[in-house]
């Protein structure tokens, strides 16, 4: 974690305070902002809403266990899980100071991996929890103060990032660093990609074998798996993208408690998110060679709920495609189903130790910020 | 004494030179490290956190700590070291809870009905944390000149080293001597002098031991005094416990080097032969093994000698030991024709009230207690009824102590004299003053007392001769025990009233005999109930108020401590509890507990106390190890011959006889023994009483040179050759 302020042992609130009255005696026009809520619980729940559209190639996807995709119910109960490791991260993007029309924001990103033994008792594995401090302002808006502000977040050790950085075109960097509220969103993509960062290293770190661990352990990765790695499955807890349609849609919704679909492969195209790093030259030739393999799988009863209650996706590296094995990682999924994360309203989709591990990783975060305005 | 506790402590405890190097320690800095490094269980190691929230923060006199999963012998009771930012706190580990993420019962439930068995295990165990509350006894800052009430901050916690719970008790500030009251048993292990945990026979961890003291000077006065015992009957050990303090606090106050001081005890025995064998040890002399082992007495336990050992006192009976008692209703000793009774002539041991009567273990212990009329005169309203006690009843009582009536004998010749009166002057209604039929009542009332007062009231003249008496000086080291268990109610209340008034009144004229006097009263909520008009209330209370002032303490014990007056219990600078009913735990005498303390002392076992004591912040529990001497049922089997059971044989009680009266020219046990042999208990009986009698006899008409022996022996002859 990058340190910003003088002393090490200063907490990260009184840093900033003693630098806004620095900035202040350089005549920089700071206006306070670390009153108002992270951008976290700004954009929490939203959603980029668009006419519905009939995104789903189905040529594309491929079946793999079956032709249409049909309900299966999961045999076993999931005893001798050896789902052992768990991997999440978590965020909080403050604002801190606005410049001009520039908001200056900070987040503190954390990410770790979860160790479960055979007793069920879980601790952070030694060696996986990983800070990230980064500061997000635009280097190329041309507002006076910033480079003050830059130069003294750097001099002091300090990580700037600019959230605008994959934006080459001058015009529209200018045009976007003189919207404060679209500057406000780049800087939360921006400091979700620092997570997502985060996270994506810790699972490089399993695929060579870090931390140690025997051969047949599993790795559970909270959302998307972002990389095909060894022994690791992702758990995708929103449903906002859905891939199947028509039939296969519905055997989906109609899935019972502890039944799955048969799995399938769905071309990369489609998919959201930066980052990944499933080999897209493959795709592009194939559609669907090096793509995850995937299949929906239902926790808990959904009677009188939506139709998405308790549902996940669940990814696999492409070399997952033997019905007994992915049999095996269904059942030991559902053996995941109690102890219930309840005091979480997403404990439907919430596997217990992953809830554990954000618990650790926001308190961690909390205490990094400990005396921040906007806590209060 | 003033003892003052070394800056630097020495480092005795918690740290060894198997420990290694002197390594940092997480969490801590170095300042605090070399400032309390004697303070701490550094060989443990840090056995949880302090940790304080907004509903729940740290305080300066509670604050909370999680321990570590692995630290299983942390437990309430125990007391640990935390630190503020230039203090140790030491404080009592209580009221544990267990908290995990669980929003509602409900919740395990549903978790555990799936499709899987109750006994299934879930993958994944909801973390829990342990955390107690610990109540601070005491906080140590770097400089000795300042008082810190800064509450702990968040950091580690360790056990405290006897070093540091003889800080948090207070005994650097003890102005007196300090006397062990209990022993207190941490989580930690001792360690040998190498460093390793010390295990007993059977390969048990020994847990670190250190003894809870009082100070004397808060316990005997003059700056707090008296102590209080409450409990359930026969559960809490309240009075093995107060002798056991006794016996602690004679032996340190007569050791103490710098200021050695003569104290004495004076008991009441209430019940059956509970105090009457306290000159008795609790381990057996090689050839009472046998005797001890029928009568069920199984002498100290191992771990009894080494309490003794931790708290630096001998397990020795009480000496020297004396019993007063009234007689037997209906076997006051009278003298035909005499004016005055005269028990040192007359008395025989076994006429007296008390269970303690086998020849041989009376002489030199058992002492009569035997009133005239005379003392009863000065407290009417405990010897009438209150009915019966009117102004004109008071007066005519009042005419007749002015009269110096001294027994029931000279009253019977007023009373004849009054009739003789009224005989020669049949109109008079009036003599002196008083009504003819005031007379006749209190003719009537004084006719019942030697009933009333029966064993204790003489219709003579009562002389003692040499004999001790009950209200005389004191000797140092002396338990002197007045046997009331006997006596009928009335008995009972007069002779506790009147002897610790008398008591009291030495003590105003600083007659006492020693420097300090304990009084043991049990059954405190009998004598002196709350907001009630007790017999000896305003005694109590007045010894309460100003006893300490007066070097006469008070050592009370009660089954319910909220129904003893307020004023006395407010007035103790020691307070111990045992077992509690729930009944009582609920009254307001027990509101400044906690909820855990109260579960605590609901199902507290056999000799675990919890103390409270003027140094203490708050209260502690302790352990005590058994009575050094022989429990009162077991004695009287063993040693009074009673229960069918094996007991001394009957020889050496005239052994003791004769010992007393020949001294050095007195044979050996075992002469006797082989003298009598073959003669049964009651036989052996009668000669000791023969021989008693005839010296006592011979020793009043100054013939000292007589031998009890050879009275002894020309007894058990004649007996021989009667049988044959």
């Amino acid at each position: 974690m990058a340190s910003v302020g003088a002393r090490a042992s200063q907490s990260f609130t009184v840093q900033v305070a003693e630098m806004a009255a620095r900035l202040r005696r350089d005549g920089v026009p700071l206006a306070d902002m670390r009153s108002s809520e992270s951008l976290e619980l700004t954009f929490a729940g939203a959603v980029e809403v668009r006419m519905p559209s009939a995104d789903a190639d189905q040529d594309a996807i491929e079946r793999i266990e079956t032709d249409p995709i049909i309900a299966r119910v999961v045999p076993g109960a999931g005893r001798g899980s050896r789902l052992t490791h768990f991997l999440d991260g978590s965020q909080r993007t403050l604002q801190v100071w606005r410049i001009g029309l520039v908001p200056v924001a900070t987040t503190i990103a954390a990410a770790a991996l979860l160790c479960r033994n055979a007793a069920g008792e879980v601790e952070i594995a030694p060696g996986t929890l990983r800070f990230q401090h980064v500061w997000l302002i635009p280097r190329r808006s041309g507002q006076t103060g910033l480079g003050d502000l830059i130069e003294l977040i750097e001099g002091s050790g300090g990580v700037v990032v600019d959230p605008l950085d994959q934006v080459d075109d001058d015009d529209v960097y200018a045009a976007l660093a003189g919207d404060y509220g679209k500057l406000q969103q780049a800087a939360y993509v921006k400091a979700r990609e620092v997570r997502e960062q985060l996270e994506l290293k810790l699972l490089d770190d399993w695929e060579n074998g870090l931390p140690e661990r025997r051969d047949d352990e599993w790795l559970v990765v909270d959302g998307r798996l972002r990389s095909d790695v060894r022994n690791a499955v992702g758990l995708v807890k929103s449903m906002s993208r859905q891939q199947l349609t028509g039939h296969e849609a519905a055997t989906v919704f109609d899935l019972a408690p502890g039944e799955r679909t048969t799995a399938f492969r769905f071309p990369l195209s489609n998919w959201r998110d930066l980052g990944t790093r499933f080999d897209v030259e493959a795709v592009g030739a194939t559609g669907k060679v090096d793509a995850p393999t995937m299949w929906y799988l239902r926790l808990h009863n959904s009677l009188g709920q939506d139709a998405r209650h308790a549902l996940v996706r669940v990814e696999a590296g492409k070399h997952v495609r033997d019905t007994g094995q992915i049999d095996e990682l269904s059942a030991w999924l559902l053996a995941e189903r109690a102890p219930r994360a309840t005091s979480d309203a997403r404990w439907a989709t919430l596997l217990y130790p992953i809830h554990l591990l954000e618990e650790i990783l926001k308190r961690r975060v909390d205490a990094h910020t400990r005396g921040w305005p906007a806590a209060r | 004494m003033t003892a003052t506790m070394p800056i630097a402590m020495p480092s005795t405890n918690g740290f060894h030179p198997a420990d290694g190097v002197d390594v940092p320690i997480p969490g801590l800095t170095e300042t605090h490290r070399h400032a309390f490094s004697a303070l701490i269980d550094r060989a443990t190691g840090q056995i949880g956190r302090v940790v304080g929230s907004e509903k729940e923060p740290a305080g300066s006199h509670k604050f909370y700590i999680w321990a570590k999963h692995d630290e299983v012998s942390l437990d309430v009771g125990h007391i640990v070291v935390a630190f503020s930012e230039e203090a140790a706190v030491i404080g009592v580990v209580d009221e544990p809870r267990r908290f995990s993420d669980l929003r509602s019962f409900l919740d395990d439930y549903f978790d555990r009905q799936l499709e899987d068995a109750i006994e299934e295990t879930v993958p994944t165990q909801r973390p829990e944390i342990l955390v107690f509350a610990v109540n601070v006894l005491r906080t140590k800052h770097f400089r000795d000149d300042v008082t810190s009430h800064r509450p702990p901050e968040s950091g580690p916690v360790f056990y405290a080293t006897p070093n540091a719970i003889e800080f948090a008790l207070g005994e650097h500030e003890f102005s007196g001597v300090g006397v062990p009251a209990l022993l207190h048993t941490n989580g930690n292990a001792a360690r040998e002098s190498t460093g390793v945990p010390s295990l007993n026979a059977n390969g048990d961890v020994v847990f670190q031991r250190a003894a809870i003291r009082v100070d004397s000077d808060y316990l005997l006065g003059p700056e707090a005094g008296h102590a209080n015992w409450t409990g359930q009957s026969g559960l809490a050990t309240k009075t093995s416990h107060a002798l056991f303090l006794t016996s602690a606090v004679f032996q340190k106050m007569r050791n103490d080097p710098e200021r050695p001081r003569k104290v004495a005890a004076l008991m009441f025995n209430v019940k059956g032969p509970d105090l009457l064998w306290l000159d008795k040890p609790a381990e057996p002399e090689l050839d009472l093994r046998e005797a001890y082992a029928h009568a069920g007495a199984k002498g100290l336990r191992a771990e009894d000698h080494e309490a003794y050992q931790a708290l630096g006192l001998r397990a020795e009976p009480f000496s020297p030991f004396r019993i007063f008692a009234p007689f037997r209703p209906g076997q006051v000793p009278y003298t035909h024709g005499s004016e005055a009774v005269h028990l040192d002539r007359s008395s025989s041991p076994t006429a007296l009230n008390t269970y303690r009567n086998a020849p041989g273990e009376v002489n030199g212990v058992v002492y009569p207690i035997l009133w005239q009329l005379e003392a009863l005169l000065w407290t009417p309203h405990k010897v009438f009824e209150f009915g019966d006690l009117d102004d004109k009843l008071f007066g005519l009582v009042s005419e007749i102590r002015e009269r110096q009536i001294a027994s029931m004998d000279q009253l019977q010749a007023l009373f004849a004299e009054i009739d003789a009166h009224f005989e020669a002057n049949p109109d008079r209604q009036e003599w002196q003053g008083h009504h003819k039929f005031t007379i006749m009542k209190a003719r009537n009332r004084f006719k019942g007392l030697p009933s009333k007062f029966g064993g204790l009231l003489s219709e003579q003249m009562v002389e003692y001769g040499k004999l001790p008496r009950v209200d005389e000086k004191f000797g140092d080291g002396e338990l002197r025990v007045v046997d009331i268990a006997g006596c009928n109610t009335n008995v009972q209340e007069l002779i506790v009233s009147s002897v610790i008034t008398k008591v009291w009144k030495m003590a105003e004229e600083e007659q006492l005999g020693v420097d300090k006097l304990i009084i043991f009263v049990d059954e405190l909520n009998k004598y002196a109930p709350g907001g009630g008009e007790g017999g000896l209330r305003d005694t109590l209370v007045d010894i309460a108020a100003r006893g300490r002032h007066l070097n006469v303490v008070l050592f009370g014990a009660q089954q319910f401590r909220s129904k003893v007056e307020s004023e006395i219990l407010g007035n103790c600078g020691t307070s111990l509890y045992g077992r509690v009913g729930d009944e009582e735990i609920t009254n307001a005498a027990y509101r400044s507990l906690s909820e855990t303390t109260k579960a605590e002392l609901l199902g507290l076992p056999k000799g675990r106390l919890l103390i409270r004591h003027a140094h203490f912040r708050t209260p502690i529990f302790g352990t005590f190890p058994m009575p050094p001497t022989i429990a009162g049922m077991a004695g009287q089997r063993v040693f009074n011959g009673e229960g069918g059971t094996v007991g001394v044989h009957p020889s050496v009680s005239l052994w003791k006889v004769v010992a007393r009266w020949d001294g050095e020219r007195a044979p050996s046990k075992g002469e006797v023994r082989e003298f009598a042999d073959g003669l049964d208990r009651a036989t052996i009986e009668r000669i000791c009483a023969r021989v008693e009698d005839g010296a006592r006899t011979s020793n009043a008409r100054g013939k000292t040179g007589t031998s009890a022996w050879f009275q002894a022996k020309d007894l058990i002859q004649r007996e021989r050759k009667r049988s044959i």
